[in-house]
């Protein structure tokens, strides 16, 4: 967002300028956005139609691979499951990284550093590694297959990036208002929830919307520690799009458009608060 | 009084238990959604032959009340559900185990147990090459139950006909057919080159030829270090296979399809042919717009072996070595593998051939040519070492994108091979 | 601005406590493991350091190293200038710029079997429905059509560009944040002392941007090295000379069983990346900035 400078005559060099900026925008846009075209349009594409056009509008709209993509993906059933763990994790998550990251912002304690460095240590571990020691470490706590372990693997999958984040916004919070919960004896809980929390809303807000997309899109590790069909989470179900012989794209990119959906819908409406949220803080 | 209802109270109880405390419950397992019977039907089919294989087993043994069912999951992911599911303390006694995992890498990993005595129980039932499929280190694995593929070319009738092409019994026929493709801007032969694990199907189907129909032995012998890849009839083949590309027959650029891609090629008539096996005929039929054909592996001239198809019993049932009830679990693959139930469960699929003599193939015209194909010659990709496989198949690749020379493919593998003995492999193990 | 407080250990348990739980006692675990012969189910013999000996002497991990090291240069510049020239193009004076703003991360919610399909048809031959080879051709540019993803000269290009693409959005945004914190008296400063826009923006702009850089260079490293099993996997398979070392950790691992060799080189990776950031943050505090 850029002031209105008072001298803006279009002068011919400007004039240039303005124009060739606005091409290489609509450039940059059309690229970003010319895959979701294509999803959208080959979901309303027959099978046959997916190969023999694969860039041009659908000639016929299928409307049915939506339905279709529903029931074998079996949507209905999982989404409640998805929803369980994310909301799960998210709330793990934010517990454990706002009291961390407001521990690191205004306390000095002995072993600060060192904590920072672990945190950021964790995130250099190659995530594929981990997957046979997190297994066992589940079986033997007993929270192998439940909805409970794995949100915790969510939860500790984002937990350094959103302590980082979340700490550069708390730290952007002048320090006087806090001053005057402490001279009142607040504790250091209190004085988060009720003084930092609202002043922050658009960093958590901001971490809360990348770190639910990650969960809610994850395939790999649902696979891996939900055991029970019945537990299986949304995007599982895409599996069933991918058959020995061939892969259903129509559907497969109906199913995803139905998974993307609540992403899209969540981030258009809190786009402005998400963005201000990023831009609000990450600088320090 | 009240001594005789406390009697018959207890009377009452222990005959609700009782029943309850000899039931059995048994677990079937598929590491993939592949791993099912009528494997390739659709779900509603599944389930019908199951549940029909199932009621009738626990009517002859009813002390079973409940049989499970799990197979989820792609194919690629199958090793590491079974083993997941096995690490994780999962109940499993029957595993629906593919041929090829068997071979490469359940056997090695104990993650299954040693089936001889069930199958010598059954001798005389299994079609040729069926146990040997699931036979690793000397000792039987598995018990074939399952359609029996072997690799073939697909073609387009309309396109060869326009091509003024009959399907090619000698490389040179097919050779000849390359400019009047080039005119018709149709690719003779495209393949999947994305998925490097299926270009070592003509490097087989190659060296076949060049071994005198020896190439098992031959490839033994490299293993064991009597011989190498850069020998002649291993040269050769590659050589063999990559005048496929040379020559205008395979399309150069074939590192760029995926198994879905090259299919859609073909189905849309850009491609005239390509080379995969018999579990894609249901795929086939449903898709291919047009008249369609099968067609063996040419002959290459003045090589000494005539052309084979690899293949075989695809797949069969094991026993899990974490199974609680192994003698249960050994109870309902006898059952299921006498031929009644496995004419019932391979039914539709309408096999080609089946693992068992007593089950017989289907009669459509692409299913008879393939008849013709059999017996079947073992895939070489199941005795070669993982690690090395993955070098084959990667320069394979390389080779048919034309990145590397045969030499240097011969080399490159030879050199693969080196390292790992040097590093303590020993064929055999 | 810090308080010397005992309070905080009661604040830090949630948090220590996930760490330690799902990520610390994993992280050692394996480390352990990757100290064995180990094939996803039994513990074997003790290798010791002799395994990471063994790991580094191996031509193709070595390979894949190299190929790692290659697209972590490639993406990391790559993600940081094109955010950048994002960030400030969005920020300029343009009709659309706002929605532009969302538009252009909508990559970053993309699901990756989507990316890959799309990438995989738009950078293929012509004759199978290549969109970008057929752009080419219809600008003339015939003469630098390829096979894109299929050949050993430009695969390990191609896919760091997809992953630019679809990163790129994210660092905009970040970038985004720390420009709105420069004041812009700094600008005003500026233009009254006659620099033009290219000027104050080398000048002003970028000195600022410091740690937001810092930041977003850290980042793009890490997942560069770590987590770019995705893009890679979906666009090649880890052919053509784009084998990464998590891609090869991946075959060591699912297809030869060998999990215990797939972890050693997982740590290997781990302390080359540690290395390189923690120097790079040392350099940082050094220069006075601060992440």
């Amino acid at each position: 967002m850029s002031r209105k400078s008072p001298s803006m005559v279009l002068q011919p060099q400007a004039f240039l300028k303005m124009s060739l900026g606005h091409l290489v925008l609509a450039f940059a846009v059309v690229q970003a956005m010319w895959p979701v075209a294509w999803i959208l349009f080959g979901s309303l594409k027959s099978r046959q139609e997916f190969y023999t056009n694969p860039w041009g509008m659908p000639r016929s709209w299928q409307f049915s691979n939506y339905s279709d993509a529903f029931a074998i993906a079996r949507v209905g059933d999982y989404l409640l499951n998805s929803l369980i763990v994310v909301a799960l994790g998210l709330a793990i998550l934010l517990v454990a990284a706002s009291t961390t990251a407001y521990a690191l912002a205004r306390f000095s304690f002995p072993g600060r550093h060192a904590v920072s460095i672990v945190i950021l240590a964790t995130m250099m571990v190659p995530p594929d590694i981990l997957t046979i020691p997190l297994f066992v470490v589940l079986r033997s706590l007993g929270l192998l297959g439940g909805f409970f372990g794995l949100a915790c693997i969510y939860a500790a999958g984002g937990f350094g990036m959103s302590v980082f984040l979340l700490r550069s916004y708390f730290l952007a919070v002048p320090v006087e208002l806090e001053e005057a919960a402490v001279l009142e004896g607040a504790s250091p809980l209190k004085i988060l929830l009720y003084a930092i929390l609202p002043l922050t809303l658009p960093g958590f807000l901001a971490v809360t919307i990348i770190q639910a997309m990650g969960m809610w899109n994850d395939l790999y590790l649902a696979f891996v520690f939900l055991r029970d069909p019945a537990s299986a989470t949304v995007p599982l179900g895409l599996l069933n799009f991918f058959h020995r012989e061939a892969i259903d794209w129509p559907r497969l990119l109906a199913a995803l458009s139905i998974l993307t959906l609540p992403v899209l819908v969540f981030y258009s409406l809190f786009q402005r608060r998400f963005v201000e949220g990023i831009t609000s803080g990450a600088v320090k | 009084m009240r001594q005789q209802s406390i009697f018959a109270a207890l009377a009452l109880t222990t005959a609700l238990i009782a029943p309850a405390a000899g039931a059995k419950e048994l677990h079937v397992f598929g590491p993939s959604t592949w791993d099912t019977f009528a494997a390739g039907s659709p779900e509603e089919i599944v389930k019908k032959v199951t549940d029909d294989l199932d009621a009738k087993f626990m009517a002859k043994f009813p002390e079973v009340t409940k049989v499970w069912h799990d197979a989820r999951g792609t194919v690629s992911d199958g090793l590491s559900r079974l083993r997941n599911a096995q690490l994780a303390g999962d109940p499993i006694d029957v595993i629906v185990c593919a041929a090829n995992p068997v071979n490469t890498s359940f056997a090695r990993l104990g993650l299954i147990t040693p089936a001889d005595s069930l199958v010598e129980q059954m001798k005389g039932r299994f079609t040729p090459g069926s146990v040997e499929n699931f036979t690793v280190g000397g000792k039987i694995w598995g018990v074939p139950l399952s359609a029996v593929n072997v690799t073939t070319f697909f073609y387009n009738k309309t396109l060869f006909k326009e091509a003024g092409l009959e399907p090619p019994k000698t490389y040179a026929e097919f050779l000849k057919a390359v400019p009047k493709f080039k005119e018709m801007d149709v690719i003779p032969v495209v393949h999947q080159g994305k998925n490097a694990w299926m270009w070592p199907l003509y490097y087989m189907s190659s060296l076949a030829e060049t071994t005198g129909n020896k190439q098992l032995e031959f490839v033994e012998d490299v293993l064991k270090g009597n011989a190498k890849f850069t020998d002649a009839p291993s040269l050769k083949a590659l050589q063999l296979t990559r005048k496929w590309v040379d020559d205008g027959l395979v399309d150069p650029q074939s590192n760029e399809l995926d198994e879905d891609a090259m299919k859609s090629v073909f189905y849309s008539a850009r491609a005239a042919s390509y080379f995969g096996a018999s579990w894609d005929l249901p795929a086939v039929k449903a898709n291919a717009p047009f008249e369609w054909g099968v067609f063996k592996f040419p002959q290459y001239e003045g090589e000494p072996g005539h052309p084979v198809a690899f293949g075989g019993a695809e797949s069969g049932l094991c026993i899990s070595s974490t199974s609680k009830e192994p003698e249960l679990a050994a109870e309902y693959i006898r059952f299921a593998a006498e031929d009644a139930q496995t004419a019932a469960l391979l039914a539709p699929v309408a096999p080609v051939a089946t693992s068992h003599v007593g089950v017989a193939g289907s009669t459509d015209p692409a299913s008879k040519d393939l008849q013709t194909y059999l017996p079947a010659e073992k895939f070489l990709d199941w005795v070669w070492p993982r690690e090395l496989t993955e070098t084959i198949q990667r320069s394979v690749q390389s080779m048919m994108g034309s990145s590397i020379t045969p030499e240097q493919a011969a080399a490159q593998m030879q050199a693969k091979l080196d390292s790992m003995v040097s590093s303590g492999y020993k064929f055999g193990n | 601005m810090h308080r010397q407080v005992n309070a905080p250990y009661a604040l830090l348990i949630p948090g220590m406590t996930l760490l330690s739980v799902f990520l610390i006692v994993p992280s050692t675990y394996g480390f352990w493991l990757s100290l064995h012969e180990f094939d996803g189910l039994t513990v074997g013999a003790w290798n010791g350091l002799a395994q990471y000996q063994a790991v580094l002497n191996d031509p193709e991990f070595l390979g894949a190293l190299w190929h790692t090291v290659l697209f972590a240069m490639i993406v990391v510049v790559g993600k940081n200038v094109v955010g950048l020239a994002l960030a400030v193009l969005v920020s300029a004076p343009l009709k659309g710029a706002r929605v532009a703003r969302t538009l252009l991360f909508l990559p970053v919610t993309m699901n990756i079997i989507v990316i890959g399909a799309f990438w995989t048809f738009f950078l293929s031959a012509r004759r199978f429905g290549g969109l970008f080879n057929e752009m080419l051709n219809a600008v003339g540019l015939s003469a630098i059509e390829s096979s894109w993803l299929s050949s050993d000269t430009t695969a390990l290009a191609s896919v760091a560009a997809v992953e630019i693409w679809r990163w790129a959005g994210l660092h905009m945004l970040l970038f985004l944040a720390g420009m709105q914190a420069i004041e812009p008296q700094l600008y005003d400063a500026g233009r009254m002392d006659g620099a033009n826009g290219w000027q104050r923006f080398w000048n002003i702009t970028l000195p600022q941007l410091g740690p937001v850089l810092s930041v977003s260079i850290l980042l793009a490293l890490m997942g560069a090295f770590v987590r770019s099993f995705d893009v890679v996997w979906v666009l090649t398979r880890g052919g053509f000379g784009t084998d990464v070392v998590v891609t090869h950790m991946y075959n060591e691992a699912f297809q030869f069983s060998r999990f215990g060799r797939a972890a050693a080189m997982g740590y290997i990776l781990f302390a080359i990346i540690a290395a390189i950031s923690f120097t790079f943050l040392f350099f940082n505090r050094r220069s006075g900035r601060n992440v």
